[in-house]
């Protein structure tokens, strides 16, 4: 008989949901966002979306999770109800597309680790630039690290929950120390010219600055990509939850966490550029993403308590960069392979699949289109190009979680008049509607904090009006910003990011029909409270608990014998 | 004599005139990248709400006694 899988305690969860949140956001794009935003006047609507949006969000994942006890497909075939199942379809390719491209990217990272800790950054004359498109451009060695990433990966998730664990608390622990010890020798770097410009950089409010839509806009992406609110790997994770788990204060808990290492990453960039470089905004702001393999290891090398010193920061930060990477990669993967164990599949083979298909499918992000920009420096466009098409449709995961809670809520109050019990119209359903999700699946007495009104708030007129803001922003600057945006044929294009998002959508929903016709078995822990009766899925006689199934072997043995 | 000064932006690049007699000095200057008490109290601000509310949420976590549970309350 199979058994429900769980994470040993209230800590592996954790680690393991800050590790799915912590990754490359955190330690490259959030110096740069800093260094681009006016400093501490980032700060304000970064810190002011971690509340607003990105815990809001955790803890609606945690409580779908924790409540269905499948994965994104079999939560929204249990929420939203059958004929939505195809939303959790698409949470998941969006995450597993990500994956394709962002183990190559993973693979750099520990490239970087490998040239750092053999020194082979740190010597007199040596060209950053050239380094990177030595590498770049040759997809031997590009392949050869995305395949140990891949590889890394599976192994970590081979056993399930016990086993993510256990890799997230040792590559957390190991990434905090790195961290603190890459910040300890930043901030020795800046103090030597007697002021700490980085650090003074990073907490100092320019006033005019917060007044520019573009810095709250920043914030808010920043908030929502780093904390992955609203993708499907809180959900994923929150299934592997004891059965008195709390939500809330786990929620905050990753959130913070998650805020807390950014914090640190950015001030041991931003001290190390500004203790080294003349013109540091500049260095930090400006080109690619490719600045983390070209600024920082120039940087890096000025280290002080040479060659100790340089070497140990260079390792450190890249070896960092690769934990972090992992651990984001670790729930990407995951993510996938529980939809699958969720329809029956065997888990060992669906982690072997997913590792392949990630692997073969981030080929072509790995070696194709590698192009030189104007300034000589190497760039992988065929990557950009699916970062491009990909990034922002993980912002509707978190739209179709809202619409399950709105629709809960919504069915809830209409069946309540229905019976009687509830005032018909509008204040009747402010009552009763909207607050629904949250006492039912929130406010369960297992938690350590209850959530108040102000999360109803948040979800129901706050989230859609983010959510459009960021939309039409992204789009609006594309379509200004951009030469032939329209073109279908242009990869930097609008036309091109519809069509994908349609084809894939459409298919989906196509699709939608042949997945309600498999079981779902749900990883129901012992004791759990697990009523879905009341959900608009819930009733779906093909959705059981993982004990109950019987191997199909077992089943055709068993079968044999009576007959 | 006549003195220039640049920043590194570049906002304004004055020349003189080719063909004269110039001596030149240069003193590297960055001028600070903001304000000292301005950064620390906004440093405070941050870390304080980010770095203490992880620790009071571990310390909630992590079980303290049943008073300080109490008092963690509603959110």
């Amino acid at each position: 008989m199979a058994e429900s899988d769980q994470f040993n305690g209230r800590l592996g969860l954790i680690f393991a949901s800050i590790g799915a949140a912590i990754g490359t956001g955190n330690i490259w794009r959030f110096p740069r966002m800093v260094g681009a935003n006016g400093g501490g006047t980032f700060l304000i609507p970064w810190l002011f979306f971690l509340f607003i949006w990105s815990i809001p969000l955790v803890i609606a994942e945690y409580a779908m999770g924790k409540r269905s006890r499948t994965g994104t497909v079999g939560t929204f075939r249990i929420f939203a109800g059958k004929r939505f199942a195809w939303m959790g379809l698409w949470t998941a390719w969006i995450s597993t597309a990500i994956g394709f491209y962002y183990a190559v990217v993973s693979g750099w990272t520990v490239k970087y680790f490998q040239l750092g800790i053999t020194g082979a950054l740190n010597g007199e004359g040596v060209d950053t630039t050239e380094v990177w498109n030595a590498f770049l451009q040759n997809p031997g060695q590009v392949i050869f690290f995305q395949f140990i990433i891949v590889a890394l990966t599976l192994g970590a998730i081979w056993k399930g929950a016990k086993a993510i664990e256990k890799v997230n608390f040792y590559l957390m622990i190991s990434l905090f120390a790195l961290l603190f010890l890459t910040l300890f020798l930043s901030l020795w770097m800046d103090l030597e010219d007697g002021s700490l410009d980085g650090a003074m950089f990073m907490f100092t409010v320019d006033f005019d600055m917060l007044s520019e839509p573009e810095v709250w806009i920043n914030g808010l992406s920043q908030s929502a990509w780093s904390c992955s609110a609203g993708m499907g790997m809180c959900i994923t994770y929150a299934v592997y939850m004891s059965k008195d788990e709390d939500t809330v204060l786990n929620a905050f808990t990753m959130g913070l966490a998650n805020n807390s290492i950014s914090i640190i990453a950015g001030l041991a960039v931003l001290s190390a550029i500004f203790a080294v470089n003349p013109d540091p905004l500049a260095t930090v702001t400006g080109g690619s993403s490719a600045i983390t393999f070209l600024a920082l290891p120039e940087v890096f090398a000025k280290a002080p308590m040479d060659p100790i010193g340089p070497l140990f920061m260079m390792a450190g930060f890249f070896l960092a960069l690769s934990f972090a990477a992992m651990t984001s990669m670790i729930s990407t993967v995951e993510l996938c392979v529980r939809n699958f164990v969720d329809h029956g599949y065997d888990r060992e083979k669906s982690v072997f699949i997913t590792g392949v298909a990630i692997f073969l499918f981030g080929l072509p992000s790995a070696i194709m289109w590698i192009k030189l920009d104007s300034s000589g420096v190497a760039f992988p466009e065929f990557l950009e190009v699916q970062d491009h098409i990909w990034g922002y449709g993980l912002m509707f995961s978190g739209l179709f979680i809202a619409f399950s809670i709105w629709k809960y809520g919504y069915l809830k109050w209409k069946s309540q008049v229905e019976e009687g019990t509830a005032a018909p119209g509008f204040s009747g359903y402010l009552g009763i509607g909207v607050s629904a999700f949250r006492d039912d699946f929130i406010n369960t007495g297992d938690n350590d904090l209850e959530v108040g009104r102000w999360w109803d708030i948040l979800i129901y007129i706050a989230f859609p009006i983010l959510f459009a803001v960021l939309m039409i922003s992204y789009f609006a600057d594309m379509i200004a910003n951009t030469e032939n945006v329209w073109d279908p044929s242009n990869p930097k294009g609008v036309t091109i990011i519809l069509l994908f998002w349609g084809v894939v959508a459409g298919l989906f929903m196509w699709f939608n029909r042949y997945l309600v016709q498999r079981p779902v078995y749900r990883n129901i822990p012992e004791g759990a409270d697990v009523d879905i009766s009341m959900l608009p899925g819930g009733s779906d006689e093909l959705i059981s608990d993982i004990r109950d199934r019987v191997d199909r072997i077992g089943k055709t043995i068993d079968a044999e014998i009576v007959d | 004599y006549k003195a220039q000064v640049s920043t590194l932006s570049g906002a304004d690049f004055y020349q003189y005139p080719a063909g004269g007699e110039y001596h030149k000095l240069s003193i590297s200057y960055r001028a600070s990248f903001g304000s000292a008490f301005g950064s620390l109290f906004m440093f405070v601000v941050v870390a304080g709400t980010v770095w203490g509310g992880l620790g009071w949420a571990l310390r909630v976590m992590l079980g303290g006694p049943e008073d300080e549970l109490a008092q963690a309350g509603k959110a």
